[in-house]
């Protein structure tokens, strides 16, 4: 997987669907981002192949996604 | 700026447990993280490890049958104590670890790669580490690897923390706080830990947004969150259980004692001036109960303040009463 094919995973409508990401979690947001193409060019450098750059990359994401999720149900509560 | 933040022990300590992840369950994101790492770099020992003031206590660990160690012992508390990554080929050639207690005992640590975890306010609470049971390398390429999980390590605890905290006083959002009461009970239930429970509410407040607007009545919510804040001990919690209501939790406190305090913020409260045009100024009604024999769960803590509140409201508000 390229990073270009990253970035678009992390487009936030992949992430989240239709939901928007409240201003709170938005610098948080962004920096996950920005995180997450900062690894996938350091497992790159480190060597490892694309298929195990994807399959790690999306575990994270994943479980970051879910986390975002109830963090922003928890941002709508009061 | 940030280098005083590395020796400021107190700040650290206390921004470690603003994240109040301390012996919490193991959580998925985490064990992904480790899990991924050790897959990558093939080393038996994986952890996030969070160095607390006596403590090092591991959020994720691979390859350990411990959930926490004694901090004298452990390896991220050097690494806290830097920018960088620290990186010990062979533990039995360092001086700082020839003789440390994991080197020459279970698990025969030989090798250790850690990055610190630093907080996006500059403090470093832990550390995201590799060990392994021979001497080994680390290529700069590997060391920028696991700086990145760092950092997504942190991105996963501030997601947290700010999903916690009401965003407009900065109170922990009920959710976070009935958490916290939770934690409370569990105490009470197993060692008979005392507790309390004070809940409070702006009187009148629908009259301040009705005559002075909603941004006047956030900022009444704001001004009394900020001087509740100011005036708790650091064992305290605050959160804001609905739109002018909040509660402290006093861990370790009497009803007499929990009675004194929520005196002491009726007072507090009723003195307190809003800054405006016009500047303004609310009372508060109080209700306080304690853990105890009638009330051992949290929903019956919260209905049994929840009640005693209804009655400072009922007797002609701005008082406490207790349960």
């Amino acid at each position: 997987m390229c990073a270009l094919d990253i970035s678009r995973q992390l487009d936030v409508t992949r992430y989240m669907g239709d939901i928007v990401v409240p201003h709170v979690l938005q610098e948080s947001f962004n920096r996950h981002q920005e995180n997450v193409l900062t690894l996938v060019a350091a497992l790159q450098a480190a060597g490892l192949d694309d298929v195990d750059i994807e399959a790690g990359v999306s575990a994270v994401i994943e479980s970051y996604k879910i986390e975002l999720g109830q963090a922003i149900k928890s941002c709508l509560e009061i | 700026m940030l280098d005083g933040h590395l020796t400021d022990e107190f700040a650290r300590v206390a921004a470690l447990h603003r994240y109040d992840v301390l012996d919490t369950p193991p959580e998925e994101p985490f064990d992904r993280i480790t899990a991924i790492i050790k897959s990558i770099t093939k080393a038996p020992m994986v952890s996030v490890s969070l160095i607390d003031r006596e403590r090092q206590w591991f959020k994720s660990c691979i390859g350990l049958d411990v959930r926490e160690t004694p901090r004298d012992v452990s390896f991220c508390t050097h690494t806290i104590m830097q920018r960088e990554p620290m990186i010990v080929e062979d533990a039995t050639r360092d001086d700082r670890f020839r003789d440390n207690v994991f080197v020459k005992g279970q698990p025969f640590i030989r090798f250790y790669a850690g990055v610190p975890l630093m907080t996006p306010d500059g403090y470093n609470i832990g550390a995201l580490c590799v060990l392994d049971i021979v001497p080994r390398r680390f290529s700069d390429a590997q060391i920028t690897m696991l700086k990145s999980f760092a950092q997504l390590v942190i991105g996963e605890l501030e997601l947290r923390r700010i999903a916690q905290v009401d965003h407009l006083t900065g109170a922990l959002t009920r959710r976070a706080f009935v958490a916290e009461l939770d934690r409370a009970v569990s105490d009470y239930r197993r060692s008979g830990t005392p507790a309390s429970l004070v809940m409070f509410d702006i009187d009148h407040f629908k009259q301040i947004n009705d005559v002075h607007g909603h941004q006047a009545g956030d900022l009444v919510l704001r001004h009394l969150a900020m001087t509740c804040s100011d005036a708790m001990r650091t064992s305290e919690s605050f959160g804001r259980l609905g739109g002018e209501e909040f509660a402290l939790l006093l861990p370790r406190t009497s009803l007499t004692q929990a009675a004194a305090t929520a005196e002491r913020f009726r007072v507090m409260i009723e003195e307190m001036v809003v800054p405006g045009d016009p500047p303004l100024k609310v009372t508060s009604s109080f209700g306080v109960t304690s853990l105890g024999a009638g009330c051992i769960t949290s929903d019956e803590v919260i209905a049994e303040a929840d009640k005693a509140l209804y009655q400072a409201k009922n007797s002609g508000r701005n008082q406490v009463v207790t349960r």
